[in-house]
């Protein structure tokens, strides 16, 4: 029966989701610093991963799956909030003496929202390179596979990343006052 | 690759920062009362996010009564209705909900906004604008309301939230000052356009000084 399968899917989907939405919307969260953004993105998520679940729900790990498909809405969304930031160039000597300082101003970061201002700051992949790899946990290769790049580019760009985030937390600080007005710029289909 | 010091302290500082996003509970359970209709095939999916497209959407179960453009919903009726321009929903703590999917009926939403104890005046498309840019499309030619005096610091937390369009803008009536309304003004053709998309608009909020024509009384 047509109906017994639907509901059967969208039992077995809404499952899948309470399952994997606090971890998702973590995962938004630190990609863009900014809790609505976050359930932005998780909603789309689900409901790409609902639009395919007759194939995802076959898959082993259907939540690898959903959070591919949020960092790509990160990193191929038009870039509405900010402009791309130039990534630096590689690090020069003294790498450990680099890493021995970014880990310093890491084990002194007492305010969150600093941290998260400092994130957003970041080129998308850099972030992404960083939440996937610290957050999720996940090994170079599987970073690899979400962004479709080799181990080597996660490698060189994981540290980028790192040097990047010491240094913006160092030598920048966050706005001190918020816009009177609020802007919301989207596109209607 | 970094040492494994600054790796020890990267995951360090990023496991508190997930662990600092304030109300996960809230954002979960607003995201799991959707009906995603798991296998149902595309155009029906993307239909309920994306501004302006017409299709089946879900009714959110967040509040007590929910407008549907010039239809009032009522509650534990089915989940599924057509989409209108806009969609208001008063919740249990006197927050509001609105969700935009077209620029259509200012007058309705600002009539239910009104009904539900938010002092608001809306404006869709306004003639006349000067120039570009956020001040120039709040002070429109003929636009009868006139920003509210020092209240700068509190016009933040009268709107919260993301996207009008997906997650829904939360409008607080307990920010808002006394004596003050709020406007929303929104207006196409300017900014820039999205890639992904076909037009783009600016979508602002202020406090106004309270006039019969802004806020009612």
């Amino acid at each position: 029966m047509e109906w017994a399968r639907e509901a059967a899917a969208k039992r077995q989907f809404e499952g899948f989701a309470a399952e994997a939405s606090d971890t998702l919307l973590r995962t938004g969260y630190l990609m863009t610093g900014n809790a609505m953004d976050a359930e932005d993105l998780v909603q789309e998520t689900f409901l790409r991963v609902a639009r395919r679940w007759n194939h995802v729900r076959s898959m082993d790990h259907p939540a690898a799956y959903a959070r591919r498909i949020l960092i790509n809405l990160v990193l191929h969304d038009a870039d509405r909030r900010s402009r791309q930031k130039a990534e630096l160039a590689p690090q020069h000597a003294g790498i450990d003496a680099a890493d021995q300082s970014a880990a310093r101003v890491l084990r002194n970061v007492d305010d969150l929202a600093e941290f998260r201002w400092a994130m957003s700051q970041l080129p998308k992949r850099q972030r992404a390179v960083l939440v996937l790899r610290y957050w999720a946990d996940l090994s170079v290769s599987e970073v690899a596979d979400i962004l479709g790049c080799s181990a080597g580019t996660v490698t060189s760009t994981t540290s980028r990343a790192a040097a990047r985030l010491a240094e913006v937390l160092t030598y920048c600080e966050p706005p001190a006052t918020r816009p009177i007005t609020r802007q919301i710029m989207e596109g209607n289909s | 690759m970094p040492t494994g010091e600054l790796e020890d302290e990267l995951r360090r500082i990023f496991a508190r920062a997930a662990a600092d996003f304030e109300s996960p509970d809230q954002a979960r359970r607003r995201l799991l009362q959707r009906d995603y209709h798991p296998g149902r095939g595309n155009r029906r999916l993307a239909a309920g996010i994306m501004a302006g497209a017409a299709g089946v959407a879900v009714v959110l179960g967040l509040g007590l009564s929910g407008v549907f453009g010039s239809a009032r919903h009522q509650p534990g009726h089915p989940a599924h209705v057509q989409l209108a321009a806009w969609t208001v929903v008063k919740q249990a703590d006197g927050t509001v909900l609105v969700k935009i999917r077209e620029f259509r009926d200012p007058a309705g939403l600002q009539r239910e906004l009104r009904a539900d104890g938010i002092p608001a005046s809306v404006e869709f498309n306004p003639a006349n604008l000067v120039g570009k840019g956020a001040w120039a499309i709040v002070h429109f030619k003929g636009n009868p309301c006139h920003e509210y005096s020092g209240g700068e610091s509190q016009a933040q937390n009268v709107v919260t939230g993301g996207s009008p369009f997906t997650v829904g803008m939360f409008i607080h009536p307990a920010a808002i000052p006394s004596g003050a309304g709020v406007q929303f003004v929104a207006s196409r053709n300017v900014g820039y356009a999205s890639p992904q998309r076909d037009q783009a608009f600016d979508l602002f909020e202020w406090l106004v000084q309270p006039s019969p024509q802004c806020t009612g009384s």
